[in-house]
């Protein structure tokens, strides 16, 4: 998982953007995020294909950015997880 | 100004045919009223792309009506598709570019197995999120969560939602679901995103619905029985969920209905009849405090009063809301249209409010990426 950060200002974010919400510059680098906080799960059962029949979706906090993790193993709130990237998107893991 | 003047539905569902077939099914009773006066044909449609191999659909329909020349369009804008087809129908008449617009919107969904069906909407997010494995209803079960921990609120309140608007669905004839559940039923049905349940969701359902707009002017033409759009009003949120500030509160919702509200100079305490987009139990609470009906935090207790009820203060969804009519995406808005419209001329049967005169719908994109709010009035 990256999270793109402007190079003008250090607006962080997920969703890549080609002009800076906060400064209007179009200058930006990416940056891997290895762990983060978990702030809130939920256990899907009704899956969309490719991904498995079950897992839960995680809320992260990674350095005040928001972003979504799947995960096989339920996670407790707070705790916090690392992150990697499988073959359909990034996972996470407990720490 | 711009008027509703005739509607029709198909009944929503499992459906045999293919979406020309039901659009056509929708429109033919206005087609045979009005064809000649018809001078546009907006289509509303999301996916027949993905679920039925289309594209230019507004095309083949209108020559499916032998309507060959008539100008159309297809809007597109997911589950928000059918509110922004009557706001451009709304548009094109006010503008003068169109007379007399048949609005259609209509969806074939059914065939595929749910975990394609759940791809094919999931499609909608961008992909740094939806490779995650987001699907649409992941994200009402988060807002569920949020929304019970921070105003303390049961959790039988959501299921309530769906209690209600099935009630509703069994007296609306051309609802997806014609049977009541039990609170007891609804906690019991098989969980799909922790902790929503199966009958806290719309069905995936085929199904379409046409409405005749026109002019101020021109309406003596079209029948007698007339409802106004008296305002429409309109808003985007972020598409990205990971930048948005909260998870209660929808600010296209409020942002749209603001809009709407203050363009027909009237507030949500005039409306006798509200149609919600419950693609989720949860979503009807949250946008009835976003829309301006309750204060926010406060929705889940008009719901536990019977206050949303058709017989409460405050009835919304009397048509069952997708919840329980289904949710064949194009056509939801434009039925939420087809409902008010049925309430304020009188003709809603069994689910009739009465003495319904205004009324207001909120048609929303994509878990929020959009909403179009349209108030309607009474034509006196
Ligand atoms: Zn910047």
């Amino acid at each position: 998982m990256n999270i793109n950060r402007c190079r003008n200002c250090g607006t962080r974010f997920l969703v890549a953007r080609s002009i800076c919400p906060k400064c209007g510059k179009e200058n930006f680098e990416q940056v891997p995020a290895a762990s983060g906080i978990v702030l809130e799960s939920v256990e899907l059962i009704a899956t969309p294909d490719p991904y498995p029949d079950r897992y839960y979706l995680v809320l992260l906090d990674v350095d005040d950015v928001k972003a979504f993790c799947r995960s096989q193993e339920k996670l407790r709130e707070g705790s916090t997880v690392y992150i990697r990237d499988d073959d359909l998107g990034p996972i996470c893991t407990r720490a | 100004m711009s008027v509703i003047s005739d509607v029709s539905f198909t009944r929503f569902g499992k459906r045999p045919e293919g979406l020309l077939d039901l659009a056509a099914e929708s429109a033919l009773p206005i087609v045979r009223r009005y064809g000649k006066d018809i001078d546009f044909i907006v289509f509303s449609n999301s996916y027949s792309g993905e679920f039925n191999d289309i594209s230019g659909a507004n095309n083949l329909i209108s020559t499916r009506l032998s309507m060959d020349e008539v100008p159309s369009l297809r809007i597109d804008n997911t589950s928000g598709s059918g509110g922004s087809a009557v706001m451009v129908a709304d548009s094109l008449i006010k503008s003068g570019n169109a007379g007399s617009v048949l609005v259609i919107g209509a969806e074939k969904m059914t065939g595929y197995p749910t975990r394609k069906s759940t791809r094919i909407i999931a499609s909608l997010l961008n992909s740094e999120e939806r490779s995650a494995g987001i699907s649409l209803p992941s994200l009402a079960a988060f807002m569920t969560r949020a929304y019970l921990k921070e105003f303390d609120a049961p959790r039988e309140s959501v299921a309530r939602v769906a209690v209600k608007n099935h009630h509703n669905g069994s007296l609306n004839p051309y609802a997806h679901f014609q049977s009541e559940v039990t609170l007891e039923e609804v906690m019991a049905s098989r969980v799909i995103a922790d902790p929503l349940r199966i009958f806290e969701f719309c069905p995936v359902s085929d199904g379409a619905v046409s409405l005749l707009m026109t002019s101020d002017e021109n309406r003596d033409s079209f029948g007698k029985d007339h409802v106004e759009i008296l305002g429409t009003g309109y808003s985007s949120g972020t598409s990205s969920l990971s930048y948005r500030d909260s998870l209660t509160s929808i600010g296209s919702v409020r942002r749209s209905s603001e809009m709407a509200f203050h363009r027909s100079k009237l507030t949500p305490n005039y409306m006798d009849v509200v149609e919600l987009h419950d693609m989720a139990a949860i979503l009807e609470i949250i946008e009835s405090e976003d829309a301006g009906f309750f204060k926010k935090g406060h929705g889940w207790e008009a719901v536990m009063k019977g206050e949303t009820e058709i017989g409460g203060s405050r009835p919304i969804n009397t048509s069952g809301g997708l919840n329980s009519k289904g949710h064949p995406i194009g056509a939801s808005g434009v039925a939420q249209a087809g409902e008010i419209y049925l309430q304020i001329t009188g003709k809603a049967e069994k689910r009739q409010i009465k003495d319904a005169h205004l009324g207001f719908s909120l048609s929303m994109a994509g878990f929020g990426n959009n909403a179009t709010a349209i108030v309607y009035g009474g034509a006196s």
